[in-house]
């Protein structure tokens, strides 16, 4: 059975932060930690001459005293034997931001898997590996009945169980807002940090202005693509015959009569669409994730996003 | 390939099919699925459509095995059929020949000829007029059988049924063929004598096609001319090689010395192209009385001097003489088994030996007078016309034979006559002159008056030139026109021989001692004197009744009783007789506790009709009709085909739509 089927099968609801995440996702979650590439290739001192002071106890590295480096840096113990003056360096501290955009709209709450209930343990997934590193965790919600909504700042494990009841009380169904939620939390941004949006981008009125707000304005940028296997393969999933399409959002219609080449012409825009996605990403240095909700969990987490950089 | 009901087809295919492509186009069995987006379909809808406009309907399956299916169905109703070749005048003639020859078993399967001329004939009505399942055409269709008459079965028709049930209701007969009639007859339905309707043109309405389903054995081809317009298209029917062997010929007679006994006489026909040997068998009131001892072999047939006429091999039969004082059934069979049954058997009635009463009238007639005493008579009376113009009233039917020498009466009563150089009150002959030394050219030597008698030597003086008109028979003819003629009337039958004795050198001759007994027996026994007159299918059974006789009934041999038409005069006539074989007359006579009836013998001794190989061509005075042996109306039907392939097709469509939506 799948959404194609003339009797689709009803959704399961989360009714409890467990239904999210289990016990064994987050005893393997544990080990795993959210990484901002570009905090690690900007932050090492002394790799580029930035005036920001390393202010973590985290030794690095030494090397020799230039003029004009601070005194209170310099490694005495080893001017006493060797006579030289050595600056110690440090690796500096980040207090990472981790915000994690949900889109709530109506298009996400179809498929099998469900795409929004897939998202919505997702980003708990994600979150609660934010909370488990010490990292300032932000959620929001978009496209819901409810309009753009917000948890945030929330740290250490202790909050994970606020952010799960702030998931399973999301409001879901309405139309996207993309473009205003990405301004939205570029204006309101607090500090560096890695803003993963969790969404299937299909915005009619596109998706290039929404990511243009957010991308490269402190943001290391993940976009997970959320798709449904009905969506990504429809032919194999039994999508036949002389349907009239409704679309979840604006209701808006469109007529077909499904045929091979209806099909193949269908594959190839969706490709077209998501290869330039991708490539839109990939020009601002935006990590483009495309997620087949018939993935494992687990295996998305522990194995792609790995691969992906986005965890450690 | 021609259609019967195109219209049909077409009316269902303009009804079936705008609406089926409506069904695709306007969409009506859409179901309605909803979507995360449609941005991506629509998109791809778009494409298509501006990629390949048509593809929807080249690449539908199901609308092509659809169209397919109405393609088929329309076609079926328009019934399309094969090697029609109906009538371009939109009337046709059917005449089927139901003559003896069609009674031959010459076909693999042992039916008629008639049978499978009549299936040919409905075959090609159902062509002409609409064989499927629904009736059309406005084809007019005129049944018409002939033999050795003409008749009308069904008047022209636009209804295939009528004209089938006409076909059907034809009879076998055991006449001969003849073809003139049927033409003339056709003519009379055809020809328009309104002259309103002959239009400015004055041409009236084209000639029917006259369509011949027949064996080609037809007796008068040669005194048919077609008219400018007319057709004809023949159907053979029956092989062009099948035998026969006939009897053509059958006599039966008391020695004049030994009344009590029987010679019976039989001439046999080989139609083949092989001799053939046969066994005679004679049957006397069914029982047999004699085999020919040894088979006799019939030659076979030769070629004749006329181009494509044929004689057939003649044997003649003499049975020994048998003692028979009473009257008999005489039947001579062959026993051999050929494709014409009819012509095996023939049949006479002897009635008992007596002897005749006979009277010569004339003036010094010693001659005749001199022979006829010299005859086994019951009774001779000479006289003079005078006296026997006293006695005619009176006397009617006390003489078996009347002879007159040089005078006859002014009116003829009924009975039979030796007339000899006399022409009153004979209106069938009319005289133009008068004729001096001739002979005799030709003369049908197989006629039983020739029997011992050759005319070879005969030399006439003097003799008048006649023409004849009427129901005659020229027996004779000299130089100079008919010499010796058989006139028959009703009632009467008279033997005229054109010159007086005294005016040729026959008076000596033996052969005139032989004619003298013979005509005088021939015509004794044409009155039923000696032997029971044995007709011909076709001829009608005519007898004197005692008058006042009531309920005459005619027992055919197919076991029928019909009713015949009998005068006030005693005068009872029936016919024509359509079978050969045994016809029994029966009438209460007045004053008589019992029924008497007579027996007449009715015997196929046709040797055309007998001749029954049949004939791929019609050779008419003028016209040479090449005839098919195909039949012209073997259409096959397409649209059960159709249908059949436009179920399966159904079926397909119904797993494709299936393996599909399932």
């Amino acid at each position: 059975m799948n959404s194609f089927a003339p009797d689709p099968p009803k959704v399961v609801r989360p009714t409890r932060v467990d239904d999210l995440i289990d016990s064994r996702l987050m005893a393997r979650l544990q080990r795993l930690d959210v990484v901002s590439r570009k905090i690690f290739s900007g932050r090492i001192q002394g790799e580029r001459r930035s005036r920001r002071r390393g202010i973590s106890v985290e030794f690095a590295d030494f090397r020799p005293y230039v003029h004009g480096d601070d005194l209170r840096f310099v490694d005495w113990n080893i001017y006493g034997r060797l006579d030289r003056l050595f600056m110690k360096i440090f690796l500096e501290e980040e207090d990472l931001s981790v915000v994690i955009a949900v889109d709530t709209s109506a298009s996400m709450d179809w498929g099998t898997p469900n795409k929004f209930e897939y998202a919505r343990r997702l980003a708990m997934a994600l979150g609660y590996i934010g909370l488990s590193n010490q990292n300032r965790v932000s959620l929001c919600a978009f496209g819901g009945t409810g309009g753009l909504q917000r948890l945030n700042n929330l740290r250490g494990r202790r909050r994970t169980r606020e952010m799960g009841q702030w998931l399973l009380e999301l409001e879901y169904g309405g139309e996207s807002t993309f473009e205003e939620t990405m301004k939205t939390l570029a204006h309101s941004r607090m500090g560096r940090g890695v803003m993963i949006v969790l969404s299937d981008f299909m915005f009619k009125e596109g998706y290039e202005a929404g990511l243009r707000m957010v991308a490269g304005r402190g943001f290391d940028l993940f976009v997970s693509q959320v798709l449904a296997p009905e969506e990504l393969d429809p032919a194999a999933q039994g999508m036949a015959g002389d349907l009239r399409l409704v679309d979840l959002e604006d209701e808006a219609e469109t007529e077909v009569t499904v045929s091979q080449k209806l099909l193949r012409t269908y594959k190839d825009n969706l490709n077209r669409y998501c290869g330039a996605l991708r490539e839109y990403c990939i020009r601002r240095d935006v990590t483009h994730m495309l997620v087949d909700t018939s993935t494992d969990l687990d295996v998305l987490l522990i194995e792609y996003f790995r691969r992906r950089g986005l965890l450690r | 390939m021609s259609w019967l009901t195109p219209l049909t087809g077409v009316l269902v295919a303009a009804f079936v099919v705008p609406p089926l492509l409506l069904l695709y186009f306007l969409k009506l069995r859409r179901v309605r699925r909803e979507i995360p987006s449609t941005m991506l379909w629509r998109r791809s809808v778009e494409d298509v459509r501006a990629n390949a406009p048509f593809q929807r309907i080249r690449y539908s399956v199901l609308l092509l095995l659809q169209l397919l299916i109405l393609a088929l169905l329309a076609l079926a109703l328009a019934q399309p059929q094969f090697e029609g070749t109906g009538s371009e005048h939109g009337r046709t003639v059917i005449a089927i020949d139901h003559s003896a020859s069609m009674n031959a078993t010459d076909s693999p399967d042992g039916r008629s000829r008639l049978e499978l001329a009549k299936e040919s004939a409905i075959a090609r009505v159902q062509a002409l007029h609409g064989g499927g399942i629904f009736s059309g055409g406005d084809e007019q269709i005129m049944v018409v059988a002939f033999a050795d008459g003409a008749e009308v079965v069904a008047p022209f028709t636009d209804s295939s049924r009528q004209a089938i049930d006409a076909i059907r209701s034809v009879p076998p007969t055991d006449t001969r063929t003849t073809i003139k009639k049927a033409i003339e007859l056709a003519r009379v339905f055809t020809t328009s004598t309104d002259l309103e309707s002959l239009g400015e043109l004055g041409s009236g309405q084209d000639p029917a096609v006259l369509e011949v389903f027949s064996d080609g054995r037809i007796s008068d081809l040669d005194e048919v001319a077609l008219r400018t317009g007319e057709q004809i298209r023949y159907t053979v029917v029956g092989s062009a090689t099948t035998a026969n062997v006939g009897i053509t010929q059958i006599a039966a007679e008391r020695p004049w010395n030994r009344p009590n006994m029987m010679q019976v006489f039989a001439v046999i026909d080989n139609h083949g192209t092989e001799p053939i040997e046969v066994d005679v068998e004679l049957r006397v009131d069914g029982a047999a009385r004699a085999v020919t001892p040894q088979p006799i072999t019939i030659p076979a047939r030769t070629e004749a001097t006329i181009p494509g006429t044929t004689l057939s091999g003649r044997e003649q039969v003499v049975f020994v003489p048998f003692e028979q004082p009473r009257g008999a059934l005489i039947e001579v069979r062959l026993l051999h088994e050929d494709d014409l049954v009819v012509d095996n058997t023939a049949q006479l009635v002897v009635p008992a030996p007596r002897a005749l009463d006979v009277a010569l009238v004339g003036e010094d007639s010693f001659l005749l007078q001199s022979l006829l005493e010299g005859m086994p008579l019951e009774s001779l009376d000479v006289m003079t016309p005078a006296v026997y113009s006293t006695l005619i009233d009176s006397e009617q039917g006390a003489w078996d034979v009347v002879l007159f020498d040089g005078w006859t009466p002014e009116v003829l009563p009924r009975g039979q006559f030796l007339v000899f150089g006399s022409l009153e009150g004979i209106s069938e002959l009319a005289p133009f002159g008068a004729a001096e030394r001739a002979f005799i050219r030709s003369a049908k030597d197989e006629h039983p008056i020739f029997r011992y008698v050759t005319l070879d030597d005969l030399f006439i003086w003097k003799m008048p030139k006649v023409t004849v008109d009427g129901d005659v028979e020229i027996l004779a003819e000299s130089i100079e026109g008919p010499t010796m003629v058989l006139v028959k009337r009703p009632g009467i039958e008279l033997l005229w021989v054109a010159f007086d004795i005294l005016d040729s050198t026959w008076w000596h001759q033996r052969s005139f001692a032989n004619f003298i007994p013979n005509a005088i027996e021939f015509l004794a026994a044409s009155g039923g004197a000696l032997v029971e007159k044995s007709l011909l299918p076709g001829e009608p059974i005519t007898m004197s009744l005692p008058v006042g006789s009531r309920s005459v009934e005619v027992l055919r041999p197919d076991g029928v009783v019909d009713e015949g038409f009998l005068g006030t005069d005693g005068r009872f006539s029936w016919g024509p007789v359509l079978q050969a074989g045994l016809h029994e007359v029966s009438w209460s006579a007045p004053g008589a506790s019992k029924r008497s009836s007579v027996v007449v013998a009715v015997n196929m001794l046709d040797g055309l009709e007998g001749q029954i190989d049949s004939a791929d061509e019609l050779n008419l005075s003028v016209e040479r009709i090449t005839g098919t042996r195909r039949s012209r109306s073997a259409l096959v039907s397409v649209w059960p085909w159709l249908l059949v392939a436009g179920l399966l097709i159904l079926v397909l469509e119904w797993y494709v739509y299936h393996r599909r939506v399932g």
